[in-house]
């Protein structure tokens, strides 16, 4: 797990602290203890769980999420629901005097405003949610796989790309239209490894990553495949445009000026591209074996041309 | 005693163990969880001639595949591996004349490159064919896996730099498919099939033979000379490897019962039987493996008839060496002939 969001939260764990331990407090000071027979553990065990999950929910909620106004909704929801689960708990524990009755009655009280304003919030964190969706298209389709994700280039990997081409074919057998598949290969990428290190390279992968999402269409997906190559699916194109929008990419990528950390001086990289066309007939590992044969065919021709 | 057994430290650290430790730290796992359970720390690794034990990598390489979801170490691990981590014979690759030469160093200097995989060179008409086996006992599949996808990679990845493009080649690979194809495709480039119950490496003549550029033979054989000075100190081979070549070397015409191998190392059959299980092999297990190596070879690359195989492997009749050849493969010769035939 990583902690990192946790620094953000400090105030937000320090309310959370004199809350709990005030509520603690004023029960023990209200009621009397209960002698040991009069305690039903059965009950307290369940009672006691709850509480502890709902702290465990504030607990997974603030370490995922930045500071900022949905997180302080969920945090006030999800207190004033743990309080109510708390004062339910402590109430196995200590009986209230008659002029400290008024303790039990309000018990189950701050538990609905707690889910009301959750509810408010989780309506907040799905337009949220909606904007960052927004911001993943071209990167993924209909599904979310976290597990699937590149660690270099925060794209998704080929696993994902496979599931998706899959979805893909059944849905171009059916409408009889097609689909093009684009592979694109930095040129000599062991040279520039060799040269600037494997962190620059790593720079160097997740730029030229962001470079492609740009070129792309907002129905289009793109993925790393492996090491310095990528797959972009480009649903009902002809191969033509799915040709044209590779020179695109070529195009924008040898004009990045790639710069190694502090230095100023541009590097320029170029990639080879190549495109083919499927019309779902043909299963997934085929079509990228094909994929990958045009790939040596063409760097094969590039090396050539270079030489000559 | 010119061989090291699975726990004698031999494996030098920053050649084989460094780059995976650092690799595996930039995704996040830790250097100790990935050192636990080799009795060495991060400290140790980084000591300019530390070594490790065969035994204490292939945990190394389990603490990985347990702690990391990547399945591009190995191949990353390969990549880096020539030129720069082979020390001066890296001066001798970059100058030789070509690939066969560059092979023959590999032989040469195979524990300073490559202790725990060996190679065996075969001829066929316009083709040279590599066999690889295990030099350290038996290796359970990921361990297998990984150490064929960064010794692979390495060699590939020399060529790739001495030619300047990816070579067609042809590889079998004796393990099962796995999940994560695209990392061979990209890596490798040429055609690989699995499950073919040998580790080999097909190249055609003319591009073993073809001249590199930018070679020069008075710089390898200084850069060879001094390497061959440090090797004076080191040279030695693995255990189960040292069997196997007495095996191979002795499986036409003479006695490879247990107690004559046990003889050959100055061994009674007890210790010797003992050492095999130390590297979790049995001899029985390393002849079946080298026989239908044999067989299987002969089969697909020289199209020999059954016969001829059978008589090759000291045989006395066809229906033994059938009933052997299923037992060793789960086919029957014909089967196993007309599978291949599909390729």
């Amino acid at each position: 797990m990583n902690f990192a969001f946790l620094k953000f939260h400090r105030h937000l764990f320090v309310i959370l602290f004199v809350v709990l331990a005030s509520v603690v407090a004023m029960t023990i000071q209200l009621g009397d203890l209960k002698t040991f027979a009069q305690i039903d553990f059965f009950d307290a065990a369940g009672e006691g769980g709850i509480t502890l999950m709902t702290l465990l929910w504030l607990f997974f909620t603030l370490i995922s999420r930045p500071a900022g106004k949905v997180t302080h909704w969920l945090f006030v929801g999800l207190t004033l629901t743990n309080v109510s689960m708390l004062l339910d708990f402590m109430d196995e524990f200590v009986q209230y005097p008659a002029d400290s009755a008024w303790l039990s009655t309000i018990e189950s009280l701050p538990a609905p405003i707690g889910m009301v304003i959750l509810s408010v919030a989780l309506y907040q964190w799905h337009l949220e949610q909606m904007t960052i969706n927004a911001q993943l298209r071209r990167t993924e389709r209909y599904y979310r796989d976290h597990s699937l994700t590149d660690f270099v280039t925060g794209l998704y990997s080929a696993k994902y790309m496979k599931n998706q081409l899959e979805r893909e074919c059944t849905q171009v057998k059916k409408r009889q239209s097609t689909v093009a598949v684009m592979m694109i290969d930095i040129r000599n990428f062991d040279c520039f490894n060799r040269k600037h290190g494997d962190q620059q390279g790593d720079i160097l992968l997740r730029e030229v990553a962001q470079l492609i999402l740009m070129n792309l269409r907002d129905e289009d997906l793109a993925c790393r495949y492996a090491s310095d190559r990528f797959v972009i699916m480009l649903p009902n194109t002809t191969l033509l445009t799915a040709q044209a929008m590779a020179n695109d990419i070529e195009l924008s990528i040898s004009n990045l000026a790639f710069k190694f950390g502090p230095s100023s001086v541009a590097n320029y990289q170029h990639v080879t591209s190549c495109a083919l066309i499927f019309d779902g007939q043909e299963g997934v590992d085929d079509m990228l074996s094909q994929l990958n044969n045009a790939m040596l065919a063409t760097k094969h021709a590039v090396n050539l041309q270079a030489s000559a | 005693m010119n061989w090291f057994e699975r726990d004698d430290d031999i494996l030098l650290c920053r050649q084989f163990t460094v780059a995976l430790v650092d690799l595996a730290k930039q995704s996040g796992i830790h250097p100790d969880k990935i050192l636990k359970g080799t009795r060495c720390f991060y400290n140790d690794l980084i000591k300019p001639e530390y070594c490790i034990s065969v035994q204490a990598l292939l945990v190394i390489i389990d603490n990985v595949n347990k702690l990391s979801t990547r399945q591009d170490l190995s191949f990353l691990l390969g990549r880096k591996f020539f030129p720069s981590h082979v020390g001066m014979l890296g001066q001798a690759f970059l100058n030789c004349s070509n690939i066969a030469q560059m092979l023959r160093i590999c032989q040469c200097f195979q524990f300073q490159l490559c202790p725990f995989l060996f190679v065996q060179v075969s001829k066929t008409t316009g083709k040279t064919h590599l066999i690889f086996n295990s030099a350290v006992g038996t290796l359970h599949d990921h361990q297998q896996r990984f150490l064929y996808e960064f010794m692979f990679t390495a060699m590939l990845g020399a060529l790739k730099f001495r030619l300047g493009e990816l070579v067609p080649l042809s590889i079998k690979l004796p393990y099962r498919a796995v999940e994560y194809t695209e990392q061979y495709q990209v890596h490798w480039g040429g055609k690989v099939q699995f499950d073919q119950q040998i580790a080999m490496i097909t190249i055609a003549d003319n591009w073993l033979y073809k001249p590199l550029p930018d070679s020069s033979l008075p710089l390898k054989k200084m850069a060879l000379n001094e390497a061959k000075v440090q090797r004076l100190t080191a040279c030695k081979i693995g255990f189960v490897q040292a069997v196997c070549q007495y095996i191979k070397c002795k499986m036409a015409t003479q006695d490879i019962s247990l107690e004559a191998c046990a003889a050959h190392f100055k061994m009674s059959p007890a210790t010797f039987k003992r050492k095999l299980s130390h590297h979790q092999t049995r001899y029985q297990q390393l002849l079946d493996q080298l026989r239908s190596q044999h067989a299987i070879f002969l089969m697909t690359e020289n199209q020999q008839s059954n016969e001829r195989i059978a008589s090759s492997l000291q045989f006395t009749d066809l229906t033994n060496f059938r009933r052997a050849f299923k037992r060793w493969t789960g086919m029957t010769p014909t089967d196993f002939r007309h599978k291949c035939g599909q390729f």
